[in-house]
């Protein structure tokens, strides 16, 4: 767009920003999965109008953050629009049954912060994901749905998953 | 659950969200920039300018509806300060008897505002005071004296007058509830004539002393009790 390009981004709105800075980046994660520009494009324009909805969670459009937030929504928008396209690519939507986590016995100390940075980075992506959703960003298992287009029992499963996955690996890092 | 996993399960969530959120900055950042700059295709622009477009308009949509709350509350503002204005007119209207009164629905309560150094001290022998015209019929039936302050009452009957005398520093009520007032004098003095179905009143000061009598027979008689008192 024209637009971005001429435009001091001082004088853009914060959703324009965010698209002025991230754009590129967004068409290259969604063209790695399509590998057709006009369904790149057609991602991104998908990405921020699910984005607009939760641009308050954003504080700086620059962070890592505001980056990873519109990549984990594009990159899910882009799988969304090649099942659409191919139609045989199968919904990931099978969760196991998630029991109560027992926090008992559980060392915690500031060395747990980085074990938990670290293994959170190890995660499966779709665990990934809802934790960033949910806790980095404060979003409901509503709008986490919406933003991935899962159900909200599976946002729900995910998240319990997610933290059990990571109080059993950190119990194990323990035990060594 | 146990209090202590309860516990541990709270701390968890404490470095969970700190661990998580690390690892979520770090992992934006770890995207790499895109080699080439990448050319849109107009239809894009068109569809991402027309987004932009209509959260505008939603966000001009809530700045309005958020303006006109200010507005109605504004006016709101504006409304209460005429009819305090227009209150305090109705105040003035009585200003010369050196007091003002506030109206709320039970009644009206006098605050005298004269300054410290204008108040003249009352005369030494000060606790008498004296009815020179008292109604056909009418008795005395109570009288109370409190420093100053005088209460005297007289009835016939069911019908009654009582005469409060009280010092100009204190607050005093009046039953004036559904009724209305008058400006009339009371031995040269400026005086308010309050009238509603239960009671008929008459309040006026001088230089030492704030004067109320209220009672239940006509307005020629209690102005005449009034203005016949001896002080």
């Amino acid at each position: 767009m024209i637009l971005f390009d001429i435009c001091d981004e001082k004088d853009l709105h914060k959703t324009e920003q965010l698209y002025f800075f991230h754009k590129d980046l967004l068409f290259s994660l969604a063209y790695e999965i399509l590998q057709k520009h006009s369904l790149a494009e057609e991602a991104v324009q998908e990405t921020f109008i699910k984005a607009i909805k939760h641009l308050q969670k954003i504080e700086d459009i620059k962070s890592g953050k505001a980056r990873n937030f519109l990549a984990i929504i594009c990159k899910n928008t882009a799988l969304d629009i090649l099942r659409r396209e191919k139609k045989s690519l199968p919904a990931d939507d099978f969760e196991p049954f998630s029991e109560e986590n027992n926090f008992e016995s559980l060392i915690i100390g500031k060395e747990t912060v980085r074990s938990i940075t670290r293994l959170t980075k190890e995660l499966d992506e779709k665990y990934r994901n809802v934790l960033y959703f949910k806790i980095t960003f404060d979003m409901s298992n509503k709008e986490i749905a919406q933003a991935l287009s899962i159900s909200e029992e599976l946002v729900k499963k995910r998240m319990q998953r997610a933290r059990r996955i990571l109080l059993e690996k950190i119990r194990e890092e323990e035990l060594l | 659950m146990s209090n202590f996993n309860k516990t541990a399960e709270k701390a968890f969530d404490i470095l969970l969200k700190e661990g998580v959120d690390i690892a979520c900055e770090q992992e934006g950042l770890s995207y790499p920039p895109p080699d080439e700059k990448i050319i849109f295709s107009k239809e894009h622009n068109k569809k991402m300018a027309k987004i932009f477009k209509a959260e505008k308009r939603k966000l001009w949509h809530k700045k309005a509806l958020k303006i006109s709350k200010y507005a109605a509350c504004f006016l709101a503002i504006i409304m209460l300060i005429s009819a305090v204005t227009i209150y305090n007119v109705e105040a003035l209207r009585v200003k010369f008897l050196n007091f003002v009164f506030t109206s709320d629905y039970e009644g009206t309560s006098f605050n005298f505002e004269e300054k410290e150094e204008e108040k003249e001290a009352p005369p030494e022998n000060n606790t008498d005071i004296a009815f020179g015209y008292v109604p056909e019929g009418f008795e005395l039936i109570d009288a109370r004296q409190k420093k100053e302050n005088i209460h005297i009452r007289y009835a016939s009957g069911e019908n009654y007058f009582q005469i409060l005398r009280g010092d100009l520093s204190g607050n005093y009520n009046v039953d004036t509830e559904n009724g209305t007032y008058e400006n009339i004098k009371i031995d040269g003095l400026e005086a308010v004539y309050f009238t509603n179905p239960n009671i008929n009143s008459v309040v006026w000061n001088d230089s030492y002393y704030i004067y109320i009598i209220t009672s239940n027979i006509s307005k020629e008689e209690l102005i005449k009790i009034a203005e016949n008192i001896k002080k």
